[in-house]
C-alpha cells in the first residue's frame, strides 16, 4: 500500500518535488531539503558522453523529463526465522515521520551530481532500517521492492536509509524487481554503520528488460567498523553504479563486491570509490562479471588516499568472464595516493570459456552444459562466498543459476 | 499476479517475463526521405545508438561506437563506403564493419537493412 492516493498520478517535473511532499505530509526541513535538491539539480547541467565517468554509458539513454512516476512501498520479509523485534524497518516515507532524528541527516546531506540531486528533489518510497546499538541480528532482513512499469515511460525513484548504531550488526537486503517497459529508476542508498557496528547490505538489481538504471550508494564507516556491500547485477536494459564509501574512523573496513552477469545487449557501468580518510583502514574490491551475446560491462575502480591517512590498505579485483566474441569488458583503475606509508593493490584479469578446462571436466564424463554451468558457478561462488550467512549465500547462489539458464539457455539443474 | 512468496520464481510474474529468447529484433528506424546519399545519421533503435549511412542509394547500419574508445561514430565523416572516427581517426567499412586503420583493430557490429515501401528497419541480433 502506498502513501501516494493511486489517483494521483504524478510526472517527473519541477512541481511534482514540492507536490510529493505535501502528498507525504513532510515536515518543514524535508520540504526545505527537496527545495535545496531541485536547485541543486537545475543548476548541473546534463551530464554529456565526453565527460570521463559518462565516456562509455550514453547518458542520453536516462533521460528523466516528462516521466510518469512510480510509488512503490516495499515489502518486507527476514530470510530464514528470527525475529525482527525493536528494528526499525519501514518505507522511508513512512519512517520520516516515526524516527525522524534518525532519518534528518541522511536527508540533508547532499551530493552534487545530478542524478543524486534528482533523487533528492523526487524521491518517493524506498527503504529504511534503524538497528539500535547493540543488536545483533541473526537473520537478513530484505525489503522487496516490485515496480510494475506502466504503458508508457516511468520513473522510480526511492531513497533507502541504513543506520546501524554502535556495537550492532546486520544484513540487509534490497531487491528491486521490475516488468518489462521502459522505466528510467534512480535508486539512492545511504549507509552509516556507526562505531563497531558491521553491516552487510546485498542490492539486487534484477530489473525487466528496457528499465534504465542510475544507482548510488554512499556509505560511511566509522570508527572499528565494517561494511560490506554486494551488488548483484543480473537485469536491465542499462545500469549504472555509483558506489563510494567513505572510511572516517580509524580500524575501519569497507568491502564493495559485485557480480554482473550480462546477456543480450545489456550493458553495465560501475563507478567505485573509496576514500581513506584519516588512517589505519582497509577496503576491499572484487568484481565478477560474466559477459555473454553483445553485453558491455565497464568497470571504474578508484582510491583516493587523503594525507595523513597512514597504513591505509586498500585493494581492488576486477575479473571478467567473456563468454561471446562480441562481448566487452572494460576495467579502468584510478587511485589517488596523497599518503606515503600505504599499500594500494589493483588488478584486472579478463579470461575467455577455457577449451582445456572444459576439456578436463567432459573428459570427467560432464555434459558439454553442466561443465559450462560448473565454471560459470564457480566464478561467481568465489565472490558469493565472502558473504556471512549460508542461507543468503544459498538464496543468491539460486539466483545466479536462474539467471545462468536464462543467459546461456541451459536446462534447468538435473 | 500469481504467488506472492518471493522464494517461489515459477510463481513470479516478474520472473516469467524475465526469461527471454535469444531472438533477433527488427526495429523500425524511418523513412528513406530521412537518410540522405553521402550522409551518416544516428537513430534509436531500442535504446541502441545505431548509425545509417547512405552509400549511393544503399542504406547500411552500424553500431555508433568506434571499437578502438567507444566514441560516436555517427559524428565522423563519410567518405564512400568508409566512415572516419571523429576522435582518433579510426575507419570502418561501414559495409562489413571492419576496421580499416589503427587505432581500431576490432570491427564494429552491423545490422542488416530492411526497407520496405519506403519504411526502412534495422535488425539487431539480440
Amino acid at each position: 500500500m502506498s502513501m501516494l492516493a493511486d489517483d494521483k498520478q504524478l510526472t517527473l517535473e519541477p512541481a511534482a518535488s514540492q507536490r510529493l511532499s505535501t502528498e507525504l505530509q513532510e515536515p518543514g526541513w524535508a520540504v526545505e531539503g527537496r527545495r535545496a535538491a531541485l536547485t541543486l539539480y537545475n543548476g548541473l547541467a546534463y551530464p554529456k558522453g565526453s565527460d570521463e565517468q559518462w565516456r562509455r554509458t550514453d547518458p542520453e539513454r536516462f533521460r528523466p523529463e516528462g516521466r510518469a512516476m512510480l510509488a512503490v512501498t516495499p515489502t518486507f520479509d527476514t530470510l530464514g526465522d528470527g525475529a525482527l523485534d525493536n528494528v526499525l524497518h519501514r518505507s522511508l516515507d513512512q519512517a520520516l515521520h516515526q524516527d525522524e532524528e534518525a532519518v534528518r541527516p541522511f536527508l540533508l546531506e547532499t551530493v552534487p551530481e545530478k542524478f543524486a540531486a534528482l533523487n533528492g528533489a523526487w524521491r518517493t518510497g524506498g527503504t529504511f532500517v534503524h538497528v539500535p546499538a547493540g543488536r545483533a541480528l541473526e537473520t537478513p532482513i530484505r525489503a522487496r521492492h516490485d515496480v510494475a512499469v506502466p504503458e508508457g515511460p516511468g520513473a522510480f525513484v526511492p531513497r533507502s536509509v541504513l543506520l546501524a548504531e554502535e556495537n550492532s550488526s546486520a544484513t540487509v537486503i534490497e531487491h528491486f524487481e521490475s516488468t518489462d517497459g521502459d522505466l528510467l529508476a534512480v535508486p539512492v542508498v545511504q549507509i552509516r554503520v556507526k562505531q563497531g557496528a558491521r553491516m552487510q547490505y546485498v542490492m539486487v538489481c534484477r530489473w525487466g528488460h528496457g528499465t534504465r538504471a542510475v544507482a548510488r550508494l554512499q556509505a560511511h564507516v566509522e570508527k572499528d567498523a565494517q561494511l560490506r556491500v554486494l551488488v548483484l547485477g543480473i537485469g536491465g536494459s542499462v545500469m549504472k553504479t555509483f558506489m563510494v564509501g567513505d572510511l572516517e574512523g580509524v580500524g575501519s573496513k569497507s568491502e564493495m563486491l559485485g557480480l554482473i552477469f550480462a546477456n543480450g545487449r545489456q550493458h553495465f557501468d560501475i563507478d567505485s570509490l573509496h576514500n581513506h580518510l584519516v588512517p589505519n583502514t582497509s577496503s576491499d574490491v572484487l568484481f565478477n562479471v560474466a559477459l555473454n551475446d553483445r553485453s558491455r560491462s565497464v568497470f571504474g575502480g578508484n582510491i583516493y588516499v587523503a594525507p595523513g591517512a597512514q597504513k591505509t590498505d586498500a585493494y581492488q579485483k576486477n575479473r571478467n568472464l567473456i563468454l561471446s566474441d562480441k562481448a566487452r569488458a572494460d576495467s579502468m583503475p584510478k587511485l589517488e595516493i596523497v599518503a606515503n606509508d600505504v599499500r594500494c593493490t589493483h588488478g584486472a584479469t579478463f579470461t575467455t570459456y577455457d577449451a582445456d578446462q572444459r576439456f578436463y571436466l567432459q573428459s570427467r564424463g560432464l555434459k558439454d552444459a553442466d561443465a559450462r554451468r560448473l565454471i560459470i558457478t564457480g566464478f561467481f561462488q568465489e565472490v558469493i562466498e565472502r558473504l556471512e550467512g549460508q542461507v543468503l549465500v544459498d538464496w543468491l547462489s539460486s539466483l545466479m543459476q536462474e539467471k545462468m539458464e536464462t543467459a546461456l539457455g541451459l536446462p534447468p539443474e538435473a | 499476479m500469481g504467488s506472492s512468496d518471493p522464494e517461489d520464481p515459477s510463481a513470479s510474474f516478474v520472473f516469467e517475463q524475465a526469461v527471454r529468447k535469444k531472438m533477433p529484433t527488427k526495429v523500425k528506424v524511418g523513412r528513406i526521405e530521412d537518410f540522405p546519399a553521402g550522409q551518416v545519421r544516428v537513430v534509436d533503435a531500442d535504446g541502441e545508438r545505431v548509425a545509417v549511412a547512405n552509400v549511393d542509394g544503399q542504406l547500411y547500419a552500424f553500431e555508433d561506437r568506434c571499437s578502438h574508445d567507444d566514441a560516436p561514430l555517427g559524428e565522423g565523416e563519410l567518405e564512400g563506403c568508409q566512415v572516419e572516427c571523429p576522435r582518433h581517426g579510426a575507419r570502418f567499412d561501414v559495409r562489413t564493419g571492419a576496421a580499416l586503420c589503427m587505432p581500431a583493430v576490432v570491427p564494429i557490429a552491423t545490422y542488416p537493412v530492411q526497407v520496405t515501401d519506403g519504411a526502412v528497419a534495422v535488425e539487431l541480433d539480440f
